[in-house]
């Protein structure tokens, strides 16, 4: 790819070891993301999405974990650093928001001294600028009379309040690339709405990259440029979030969105199903990890595991042998 | 719930692995040797024998003079007495006669019929297990017929050698861990049932239950242990039963808060609610949705306190309160090394049982914390 | 067939006084063989609606009326043979199952409690039950619940809430911890279900979609009151309360070429420890005016079968 690459991720695998066996939660992705862009990752549960969103960090449990691949930040190899270095990486340059604000915080720290410890630590500032830029950062992400509120405990606060908090505490030592993983999920849709708008705004104003994961194709649709779908530990299709939606070429995402539930619809319409279940990542089938569950699964979908491959838009990419929906307008293909 | 070995050790390194089944091969010993202990060693029994013929024996060789004193006064048997230190040929052999001083140098007995102490083969002879029969008489002596060198090293003879009165170490060691077993087992069972019940009536049924109950296992708790200990022993007299039972009432009310706060938490589950929703009956509920839930944790917490318990037993001894003298426990064997303590190479006789408890007390502990990993694994995935 | 009346549920919070005002004096009632779904964001007092119908959880005042039968004044044991009738399927399916026994075991518990049947028939019964819900009698017979996957479990707590031939069903959020995919596949499941057993369901979910799409009617409650309660279609299409709009608003549509409509919204749901006077949702409505602030607006009926608690209502 041609773009202005900020990460890059190259055939990244993650497994983890458990009782029965090992399981290959990532197995073999590749991505790459461009500086102010923001991409969704889309799966189930199970899907490797939040493993994938960890990886990247090299948050995971060194004793059990294996990641193998590479992955680049702004030309340098994050894979070969050692823990030391990385450090100076997690928090000021690549932040997480997670899913749970509840448990995200601690709930024996004040406020203040939750947003401002990292400033403290990578930015060398004193504890009394650091409450400064903290103050002014509260009052962005929109919690009210942040003077107040500095002093308050995480119990303190509701679900919406503290997810912003958490927020703040991400955005504190100004990151390039921020990792959400689920961070609206716990909450209210009412308050989603609030959350997701903030961070669209912080993203834009800071030209900062950022990873959206979620299960929720809606919260995608709104809030990313560009869109993965993931669907046991590989990545099933990848485009810009306005061609996924109107031309989806993988089956799996096309059932995934068939399944949700349309306000649109009359009541009682019987909603498209996929069938069976997701795969069992310790062992799983050869072939396309989605034939099992899909209607136009052939002997090859079972036995061969198709990859990315483009079809006229270049920027349109999916891995299966049957694709759906409309062809590219540009390119040949002889299927 | 099946709880198989096999799961226990499934994702474990090797090294892990000597760390789980080495504990748990010492342990089993110890469980297997104590219930076998009347089968494998010779005791010596009193009983009415006519006298074949009355044999003069000296045992002023071996005994030392300070240790001649016999407190108890649980017997008034002493030390003269033929030995027959062969292998056993018939079920009983002579062993000693009545004496009336211990530490008379000799004396010729001229009566009739005695009372003799007998040694009594061990059940199940095995050959090459050297328990030779002067040696495990804590039955009903202090004083051992002779020959018996006090504070032996081990040898060939005696394994792990003699105790100040001359009596094998290994024997005794395994006598003591009855005791320990009664005390490690029967009162964490016994506090385990009385307190696991406390705590789910008073976790479940909430409201006056909860509050008459678990006041008066704060109240319990606020006592001090060691006092209610001494207290129960010395009001009801000290033997093993007595023991045990007070080590189980001190330790219900721990049992009662583990259970209480497992059942609380159970309670709030879905499938509590559930069973209610479906017609279920309170003792329905209690027994079939929350006791099989709160089994575990209060399980792995039985394993805690059976080692503390073992301990504690040994803690007691130390002070006197544990099972009367000559019956051994691991924790009066260590009290009765303190005394000749000053005499040269005879470390070994509190120091042995000492390791003892010591290794059945860290075996414990392993295989806790790995019961533990796994249960909590489990529980992370229910 | 369900009259819920006034019902009011309040709790206390442990601190002097201090209550919980879970559901204040709402009701409602559910014809023979419809749905009605019950939305609501976390803490509006759904759940407790549905707990309360039950009666798991006490009731402060009011009355609900099962049948004829008034529910609030029965004994014990009456009262556990009306809740055969009505049974509940509960939000997490993990944690709805007993983790330590055997999903053929559960499903059977209903039977056994009430000794229908001898032990062949009651088996017989339970594996038909549970290859209706599609999960492999054979399978459940040497599994627990945690060797199954979240929507397989959902599926063996409707089969077990099957077992005693209820006519009323309480779905508790049965879909909302499962994924898109499974959640599908439930909900089917409860409209096939529904329709061969003839079931009355009331139908309890945060998801305005999920609840519009299984309902025939559906109440929005906020903060322990319904706010409006109509026919699924009419909700969406023209919702009459604002907080209704807003909740419809604030769903994502997994469409990028509709633009996200501008919503103000303000803040966040108020404790239900200490609800606002007047309208409960005055503090964060836009059309909010002093009549607001201090009177109580009364659900009243605005349209055929379309009832609204506003004093400025849309439309």
């Amino acid at each position: 790819m041609s773009r202005d690459e900020f990460l890059r991720i190259e055939d990244l695998h993650t497994s983890f070891k458990t009782g029965r066996g090992i399981v290959r939660a990532v197995d073999g992705v590749t991505l790459s993301l461009a500086r102010g862009e923001s991409l969704g990752i889309v799966g189930e549960s199970g899907s490797g999405k939040t493993v994938l969103a960890r990886s990247i960090m090299g948050l995971l449990p060194p004793r059990a974990t294996t990641r193998t691949g590479k992955i680049f930040f702004n030309g340098e190899e994050l894979t070969a650093m050692d823990s030391e270095r990385l450090r100076d990486y997690w928090g000021a340059q690549i932040a997480m928001v997670f899913q749970d604000p509840m448990t995200a915080l601690n709930p024996v720290m004040k406020i203040g001294r939750q947003v401002t410890e990292h400033m403290i630590h990578h930015m060398n500032v004193d504890r009394d600028n650091a409450k400064q830029i903290a103050l002014k950062l509260l009052t962005e992400v929109g919690i009210p009379e942040p003077g107040k509120r500095f002093d308050d405990y995480p119990h303190q606060m509701s679900g919406g309040m503290r997810q912003r908090i958490m927020i703040a505490i991400a955005l504190a030592c100004g990151p390039s690339l921020l990792l959400a993983d689920e961070p609206t999920t716990a909450l209210d849709v009412t308050v989603q709405a609030q959350i997701l708008r903030l961070l669209a705004e912080q993203r834009a104003e800071r030209n900062m990259s950022m990873i959206l994961v979620t299960h929720d194709l809606g919260v995608v649709a709104s809030n990313t440029d560009r869109v993965a779908v993931m669907y046991g530990g590989r990545i099933m299709e990848t485009a810009k979030t306005a061609s996924l939606f109107a031309n989806m070429r993988h089956p799996y995402t096309k059932a995934l969105f068939d399944s949700i539930p349309n306000l649109k619809n009359p009541s009682h319409t019987e909603l498209t199903v996929i069938p069976g279940r997701p795969p069992d990542l310790v062992n799983p089938p050869p072939g396309c990890k989605f034939a099992a569950r899909c209607d136009y699964a052939t002997d090859q979908c079972r036995s061969e595991e198709p990859t990315l491959q483009t079809d006229g838009d270049t920027e349109h990419s999916f891995a299966c042998w049957h694709p759906v929906g409309v062809r590219g307008k540009a390119g040949v293909s002889n299927a | 719930m099946k709880l198989r070995i096999s799961t226990l050790t499934r994702d474990l390194s090797s090294r892990e692995k000597v760390a789980f089944y080495v504990p748990l091969v010492w342990l089993c010993a110890v469980v297997f040797l104590s219930l076998a202990a009347p089968l494998l060693t010779m005791r010596v029994e009193l009983k009415e024998l006519p006298v074949v013929k009355p044999t003069p024996v000296s045992t002023s060789t071996t005994t030392p003079t300070g240790n001649t004193q016999n407190p108890g006064g649980v017997t008034n048997l002493g030390g003269g007495g033929s030995a027959t230190t062969t292998a056993p040929v018939t079920s009983t052999t002579v062993a000693g006669t009545t004496t009336t001083s211990p530490s008379s140098s000799s004396t010729s007995n001229e009566a009739v019929t005695e009372k003799r102490l007998v040694a009594v083969d061990p059940i199940i002879p095995i050959p090459g297990f050297k328990l030779k029969p002067w040696d495990r008489s804590w039955e009903t002596v202090k004083e051992i017929p002779s020959p018996r060198i006090p504070g032996e090293g081990p040898s060939g003879d005696h394994w792990l050698g003699t105790d100040e009165l001359g009596r094998d170490m290994l024997s005794r060691l395994i006598w003591g861990g009855r005791v320990a077993l009664a005390v490690g087992i029967v009162s964490v069972l016994v506090a385990m049932v009385i307190g696991g019940s406390l705590g789910m009536l008073s976790g479940y049924l909430r409201g006056r239950t909860e509050t008459f109950l678990m006041t008066i296992v704060g109240s319990l708790l606020a006592f001090p242990a060691l006092i209610l200990v001494i207290a129960i022993v010395a009001f009801l007299g000290q033997d093993l039963q007595n023991i045990v039972l007070a080590i189980a009432v001190v330790a219900i009310p721990s049992f009662a808060r583990i259970s209480y706060a497992n059942t609380l938490a159970a309670a709030q589950r879905e499938y509590v609610l559930a069973a209610r929703s479906l017609g279920a009956s309170r003792f329905r509920i209690l027994r079939r949705e929350i006791l099989p839930n709160i089994f575990l944790p209060l399980s792995a917490y039985a394993l805690v306190v059976t080692a503390v318990a073992i301990v504690a037993e040994g803690g007691l001894a130390f002070l006197g309160l544990s099972v009367p003298d000559p019956k051994p426990s691991w924790g009066s064997m260590i009290n009765d090394g303190r005394k000749p303590l000053t005499l040269d190479g005879t470390w070994h006789i509190s120091f042995i049982p000492a390791i003892v408890m010591f290794l059945t007390v860290l075996s414990l502990n392993l295989i806790v914390d790995r019961i533990r990993q796994i249960a909590e694994g489990k529980e992370s995935k229910l | 067939m369900l009259e819920v009346k006034n019902l009011v549920v309040e709790f206390s919070t442990g601190n002097r006084g201090e209550k919980v005002h879970a559901v204040s004096d709402i009701s409602f009632i559910v014809n023979e063989g419809e749905t009605l779904g019950v939305v609501g964001e976390s803490g509006c007092g759904k759940s407790t609606t549905g707990r309360a119908i039950m009666q798991l959880v006490k009731s402060t005042s009011g009355d609900v009326v099962f049948d004829g039968v008034s529910l609030a004044g029965l004994s014990g044991s009456e009262l556990r043979e009306v809740r055969t009738q009505m049974q509940m399927i509960f939000q997490d399916p993990i944690s709805s199952l007993n983790p330590r026994r055997s999903v053929r075991d559960i499903v059977a518990e209903p039977l056994l409690i009430w000794k229908r049947g001898t032990t062949e028939q009651v088996y017989e019964k339970v594996d038909r039950t549970l290859e209706l819900v599609g999960i492999d009698p054979i399978r459940a017979a040497e599994s627990k619940p945690h060797q199954f996957s979240g929507g397989q479990c959902q599926r063996i707590s409707i089969a077990r809430a099957l077992m005693l031939d209820p006519r009323l069903l309480i779905c508790d959020e049965p879909v909302s911890a499962l994924d898109v995919s499974v959640q599908a596949q439930v909900l089917n499941l409860l409209e096939s279900l529904k329709k061969q057993f003839k079931l009355t369901l009331i139908f309890i979910a945060h998801d305005l979609a999920v609840v519009k799409n299984i309902s025939d009617r559906v109440a929005v409650m906020y903060l322990g009151r319904i706010c409006e309660l109509a026919p699924s279609d009419a909700i969406y299409s023209q919702p009459k309360h604002p907080y209704t709009k807003l909740l419809i608003d604030s769903i994502p549509i997994p469409d990028p070429t509709i633009e996200t409509r501008a919503i103000e919204t303000l803040g966040e749901p108020p404790s239900p420890i200490d609800p606002p006077t007047g309208c409960r949702f005055h503090p964060r409505c836009p059309l909010a005016t002093d009549i607001c602030r201090s009177e109580q607006p009364q659900l009243t009926e605005t349209s055929l079968g379309h009832l609204v608690a506003c004093h400025h209502p849309l439309g």
